[in-house]
């Protein structure tokens, strides 16, 4: 993670002083593989629709530059530079025996996850609402998470701060639901088109329940329901629903 | 008869407690060593650490054209996940002024809003689509990737003080000028609900932009 951040830092600074042929690529030596296949193709960009210029014979090394999505960037000798997909790059090794392991997430390494994050859109109180949520798994069953909300409604707008529990009873199905419970803060802000009426912020509790499905790749999706209640400064407290749907990607 | 019930009991005793005595007998033999010690050297698999750039960031300059209230400036950043080949998710924000209404302009002291009002901030997250894949050649001598894509999303604005649920389309074309750094021309329609003009209509501010972003 950390050295991600550093290489966008760099290229973000060569941009910025448009020093782009200083760029070092990574330190460490690039990763060779030799091929095992008859040949591996050779396409001019990461993309199916790129044509293939030129291919790699079985015995031939190449060294793997980098990935993006399903497209390896590989360069071979007599200076070819292309990109290989996925599945032709199983199709070469490291070693005698040590076939190139490449990386897939799956819907193991999903309910292994320790940190996530999403966007959900939906309905609250009939007015549109869209949230951001961040959260960890201390372990299969139990998460905490932190989500910030803003509801667009025609009178008002309300932003939503909220810190909650995730119980998953059953984080080895398919489709597996939740519980959710928590606590936060709502900020109620009048349109201003209207009567002069002031801001406010209150407390307010919810519980929830929903359910979650692995896709593909780091990406799931999440659909959830939850009932909120608003402590408020006036005689009763506030009620409202809120239905939410949206996807989400794990590290 | 009290033979009989003897019997019976030790027979009883006999089928109780016949699996324990085989599970002894089978104990003591896999105890045993085994008579050839398998030698097996593992190899050290590391799995290798591949350099993966799926994230794309970087910002953007253009004009805005906010309904009613004339072109301004606009300048924003976006941060997108490539899902696929085809398909990305991209996070953006965006800031700008409006400027005057002709009303404002042609009342001479009419003020409808106060210039903190005149900030239009916006955020959106949206997905793209690349539809034509592509290549760009330049002086005979560079050929350079490019797609066209189209994207749309859900988002928020904040203009005159309120804020609004805003729907974006658009399309944009992507030059890479290198391997990981691109340049981008923009254009996206952002449409909301307003009744800032007494009226509630569905306003298009128009954007175009161009921006540069790096992949990491």
């Amino acid at each position: 993670m950390s050295q991600k951040l550093l290489k966008l830092v760099s290229r973000l600074g060569c941009c910025w002083l448009w020093l782009v042929p200083l760029v070092g690529q990574a330190d460490e030596p690039p990763l060779r593989v030799e091929v095992t296949a008859p040949y591996i193709e050779m396409h001019t960009g990461p993309g199916d629709a790129y044509p293939i210029d030129q291919v790699v014979e079985r015995g031939e090394w190449v060294e793997i530059i980098k990935r993006r999505t399903d497209w390896f960037q590989v360069h071979a000798h007599r200076d070819r530079t292309g990109w290989v997909h996925v599945e032709q790059m199983r199709m070469t090794r490291i070693a005698e025996g040590v076939p190139l392991d490449v990386k897939q997430y799956t819907l193991e390494d999903f309910k292994q996850r320790d940190w996530e994050f999403g966007f959900l859109g939906g309905d609250m109180d009939g007015a549109a609402v869209l949230s951001v949520y961040g959260g960890y798994s201390f372990n299969k069953n139990l998460s905490a998470e932190l989500s910030l909300s803003q509801s667009l409604g025609t009178y008002s707008s309300e932003y939503l701060v909220d810190v909650n529990l995730v119980s998953h009873p059953f984080p080895e199905w398919r489709y597996s639901p939740f519980f959710t419970v928590g606590g936060g803060m709502i900020n109620t802000k009048p349109d201003t088109t209207l009567v002069q009426t002031e801001d406010r912020t209150d407390s307010t509790a919810h519980v929830g329940v929903g359910l979650h499905t692995y896709i593909t790749r780091r990406f799931f999706l999440r659909a959830e329901f939850r009932h909120y209640t608003v402590f408020t400064s006036r005689e009763d407290n506030e009620d409202f629903d809120q239905w939410k749907i949206g996807f989400g990607f794990f590290f | 008869m009290e033979n009989r019930i003897r019997i019976l009991f030790l027979v009883i005793a006999l089928v109780l407690s016949a699996p324990l005595m085989a599970e002894d007998l089978i104990g003591d033999g896999l105890r045993s060593e085994p008579v050839v010690q398998p030698e097996i050297a593992r190899r050290e698999i590391v799995e290798p650490d591949i350099d993966e750039e799926d994230f794309e960031v970087g910002g953007y300059v253009g004009f805005l054209s906010i309904e009613d209230f004339g072109t301004s400036p606009v300048y924003g950043v976006r941060l997108a996940y490539h899902v696929t080949d085809d398909i990305f998710l991209e996070a953006a924000a965006g800031t700008s002024t409006a400027d005057k209404t002709s009303y404002e302009l042609l009342s001479g002291n009419v003020q409808l809003l106060t210039d903190d009002e005149r900030d239009f901030t916006y955020y959106n997250l949206s997905a793209g689509y690349n539809l034509l894949p592509g290549e760009a050649f330049f002086f005979n001598r560079y050929a350079l990737n490019s797609q066209f894509y189209l994207i749309a999303g859900v988002g928020s604005t904040r203009f005159a003080g309120n804020d609004e649920f805003t729907v974006n389309v658009g399309a944009g074309y992507r030059l890479l000028i290198t391997d990981w750094m691109a340049v981008h021309l923009d254009a996206r329609d952002h449409m909301f609900e307003s009744d800032l003009l007494g009226e509630a209509k569905t306003t298009h501010n128009i954007e175009v932009h161009g921006g540069l972003t790096v992949f990491f």
